[in-house]
């Protein structure tokens, strides 16, 4: 055989594509993000609160399809979902700032993909606890209704209500924390940032609103438009005195301001190396 | 060709970072040296596709910048660019496998590589306590871990204590025996000198030389060290016909047949020759002298 | 005169051991400290500077002892490794207030600070702008001038040359020479051997918190008596030459590298290198090249701390 000193080998073989290298990204990080003992609490929290006591209260009455009954999940867990994109989301930029390991990503990986694999982890994060609940519940509340299947079909439109609100949410949290992310080097001013922004949304709207008498100054806070998308989603009574799609191009120019922040910062501001 | 650029500008507001910097560089090992504030660091990062230039175009290994070129590259970074709470594999392996490796090669590849630039069992534990020289290890396993055509190295010996010096700048020679080209960033010149065949020198925007050291460091002329009667022996020397300079007890030889004149003078006054060779100018020497007589400084 | 001197100065934090039995005398003129990671290097500073106590032993700083001691820090200027710049002022501003914390008049201070700028070889025009766009050598020529504003009688500088340009690292050479010659002596703390070769003969090799050599490079090279020296020479015939070599009592061993490179071993440099000239006229060898790869800090480093 001879000797085999100890040196360096070259590799010969092919790349693999950008799509399975934003995969690598995205599961890497979701795995070290799932080590946080927050996360993995704040995402029993959601199942418990928001899942096992609804399907407790099936056990008790037999479910009647309303859309009230699913709804009510999204309206219910609203401060776990800000919980977990502030948790999640205010160090996946920011760390990569903070740490300067910035530089190596832009040079193995074009900045879209990077920008696309760190939204792809706090998106797959927030859809365990704002999608995956709501689906469940319907399969569940579906398994333990005595209705016929002619009539569960009927409802088979909650199921959308469900899907469609759940990825909008998820869509719409994931933008705001990666933007809020990429413009501090400080996990924790993130963090604070993103909890705030809703929470701060939602007092200063509720204070104006009732102050000065004008259901349309709801739409300053943020949770207060998906509320009101959701609620037509749901086919059930808007709770404000407007026209839901102006709601929905709150949302869309929230996410379209995120979108920018985020390329601005990461596509057009220099690397300093 | 390892890179090339053409007609290179960059402008920071009024301030002209490049100034249509026009270059060839051949394959091989090379130093890119520059004053602080000269375009050097500019250059490199639009080389490694950081950022956009203003005007003018650049290629490496052939290609527009690109997916295809980036695989083909290696960046070790000068600054800490290491996250704390990973470990050395994790982290290695992680950017190996975003460079372009499945899993399985980047794992067999990752240790190879520590195995290589002498990280050991520390490459177990997390970063965030490493000593200097081991975090340099890791960024240069980093760079290589893909088997890059080309690395780029901004101060690889940054901080490190001067037995790391040596091992690093071994592995970089070492490194580009291998075939694959070297662009050694670095204010320590003998360092460059140590490993780059070709330099370049940046200076206002602008290449102000680029060839090869050999070239560029000019014409031999022989020094001589020694211990013992100077005065005595400087004067056998020109009494041969040398012509004699420099102070102290180190002289540079001029003239016919200077060796032998050089070891007749030594045993003619009882002197000890403690050092001979034929030098040019080092690197350092050079570098001052082309870039203050540019500026009239 | 001893400048600084060390008996027994041992420090402790915690399990870890920073400086055991370090015992040292520091002469005047310009003196390199050299040695790995760890070795003690910044302890010791840290301890001659006045910032942390000995937990053993004694130390003088120009007669003085450091500890508590704000006449003495008058004497003596640092520049320390770490970043102490504020970034949102310029270097004007920054060195106007070090000087002010000195108790100098506002005047008095703005005069200083201009001359430490000029001797450091800092452009006026740089001097307005923000020390937050410094490159990492104009940041170290702000922290040197830093250190010279009050004209102390020592100069303690650690690892002020890292990320200088060469032009730089010229400008600074030649001020710490030129500040020699003046009679302001330096210690210079540093990794890269060759620079503090370029600067003094006289050195302190640091390992695990001792002393291990200190003095003349080429006295602390004499005196490594165990490991002999090597001298590599260029003759056109050397398996001729070293076969002469090797009948020398002061040869240990010759190698030949190839038919016109060979590699001496010798316990005694001295007689070498004295009969040396003899043999190469009277058999007419033809030498081109002779060196010790052994004779500088390098090897010296190298010998002394190998694990």
């Amino acid at each position: 055989m001879g000797i085999d000193f100890q040196k360096y080998r070259s590799w010969d073989g092919t790349h693999s594509s950008m799509i399975k290298r934003v995969a690598v990204l995205v599961k890497k990080e979701a795995f070290l993000a799932l080590k946080s003992k927050w996360v993995i609490a704040l995402i029993v929290l959601t199942y418990f609160l928001g899942v096992v006591t609804r399907m407790m209260s099936i056990v008790f009455m037999p479910v009647k399809f309303e859309s009230s009954f699913f709804q009510g999940f999204f309206d219910d867990s609203q401060l776990w979902f800000i919980l977990m994109a502030a948790v999640v989301g205010s160090g996946l930029i920011a760390n990569d700032l903070r740490n300067k390991s910035i530089v190596l990503y832009f040079s193995c990986l074009p900045k879209s993909a990077y920008a696309a694999g760190k939204f792809g982890v706090v998106a797959g994060l927030l859809s365990i606890v704002v999608l995956m609940p709501g689906v469940l519940l319907f399969f569940m509340a579906l398994l333990s209704s005595s209705e016929s299947l002619a009539n569960i079909l009927d409802h088979i439109w909650i199921l959308g209500a469900i899907v469609a609100t759940g990825l909008f949410i998820t869509a719409l949290m994931s933008s705001v924390s990666l933007a809020i992310s990429s413009i501090t080097s400080d996990k924790r001013y993130a963090g604070a940032g993103i909890f705030m922004i809703f929470l701060l949304s939602d007092i200063v709207a509720g204070v104006m609103k009732d102050i000065l008498k004008n259901d349309r100054l709801a739409m300053i806070s943020i949770w207060n438009n998906i509320r009101m998308v959701g609620n037509q989603l749901f086919r059930m009574k808007l709770p404000y005195d407007f026209p839901w799609y102006e709601s929905l191009l709150v949302l869309a120019a929230v996410i379209i301001c995120s979108a920018g922040i985020i390329y601005w910062k990461i596509f057009k501001k220099e690397v300093r190396v | 060709m390892l890179f090339s650029t053409y007609r290179l500008s960059k402008y920071y507001g009024s301030l002209k970072a490049l100034n249509e910097l026009t270059v060839e560089v051949e394959r091989g090992t090379v130093g890119l040296l520059g004053p602080n504030g000269a375009g050097k660091s500019t250059l490199l990062r639009i080389l490694l596709g950081l950022i956009e230039p203003s005007e003018g175009s650049y290629e490496i290994l052939g290609n527009k910048n690109g997916r295809v070129t980036m695989d083909m590259i290696g960046y070790m970074p000068e600054h800490d660019c290491l996250p704390p709470g990973l470990t050395a594999v994790g982290f290695v392996s992680y950017f190996g496998q975003l460079s372009g490796l499945p899993y399985d090669v980047a794992m067999e590849r990752t240790h190879r590589t520590f195995d290589y630039v002498g990280l050991g069992e520390e490459r177990y534990r997390e970063m965030g306590s490493y000593s200097t020289g081991m975090k340099q290890r890791v960024k240069l396993a980093q760079a290589i871990v893909h088997d890059p055509k080309v690395v780029f190295l901004d101060e690889p010996t940054n901080g490190m204590d001067p037995e790391g010096r040596e091992e690093m700048l071994s592995l970089l020679k070492d490194l580009a025996s291998m075939d694959k080209s070297i662009v050694l960033s670095s204010h320590l010149l003998p360092d460059v000198e140590f490993v780059c065949k070709n330099v370049v020198i940046v200076n206002n925007g602008e290449v102000v030389t680029y060839g090869k050291v050999e070239e560029l460091l000019g014409a031999q002329t022989l020094r001589v060290k020694m211990y013992g009667n100077e005065r005595d022996f400087v004067k056998a020397l020109k009494e041969k016909g040398c012509k004699v300079s420099g102070t102290g007890s180190e002289f540079m030889v001029e003239g016919d047949d200077a060796v032998s004149k050089v070891w007749n003078a030594a045993r003619d006054t009882k002197v000890q020759v403690r050092y001979m060779g034929f030098h040019s100018r080092s690197l350092e020497e050079m570098f001052i002298d082309i870039v203050e007589g540019k500026n009239g400084n | 005169m001893s400048i600084i001197s060390a008996d027994g100065l041992s420090r402790w934090y915690g399990e870890v051991i920073g400086l055991n039995q370090f015992t040292v005398d520091i002469g005047e003129g310009i003196t390199g400290i050299v040695g790995p990671n760890g070795a003690g290097k910044t302890t010791f500073i840290r301890i001659i500077t006045g910032m942390i106590r000995q937990s053993k032993g004694s130390v003088e700083v120009l007669g003085e002892k450091p500890w508590n001691n704000p006449s003495l820090n008058a004497k003596v200027g640092y520049c320390p490794e770490h970043e102490m710049l504020y970034p949102w002022m310029n270097a004007k501003e920054f060195l106007i207030a070090m000087a002010k914390m000195h108790g100098y008049s506002r005047s008095e201070s703005e005069k200083r600070a201009y001359e430490s700028l000029e001797t450091v070889g800092f452009s006026r025009k740089d001097a307005e702008r923000k020390i937050g766009g410094y490159s990492k050598g104009m940041r170290q020529k702000v922290k040197i001038a830093q250190s010279i504003l009050h004209e102390p009688e020592l100069l303690i500088l650690d690892e002020s040359l890292a990320g200088t340009d060469p032009i730089g690292r010229k400008t600074i050479i030649e001020l710490i020479r030129k500040m020699a010659k003046n009679g302001i002596h330096s210690l210079v703390s540093s990794h890269v051997l060759y620079e503090v070769e370029k600067l003094t003969e006289q050195v302190v090799l640091v390992n695990d918190g001792r002393t291990v050599a200190a003095g003349d490079i080429h006295e602390i090279r004499k005196l490594i008596d165990k490991h002999p020296h090597t001298v590599n020479i260029t003759v056109n015939n050397a398996r001729k030459l070293g076969m002469e070599l090797m009948k020398k009592e002061s040869i240990v061993s010759v190698s030949i590298i190839d038919e016109n490179h060979l590699s001496v071993k010798t316990h005694e440099p001295e007689v070498f290198y004295k009969t040396l000239p003899e043999i190469i006229v009277k058999k007419k060898y033809e030498v081109s090249e002779i060196f010790s790869p052994d004779d500088n800090l390098q090897a010296i480093f190298r010998y002394l701390v190998k694990k």
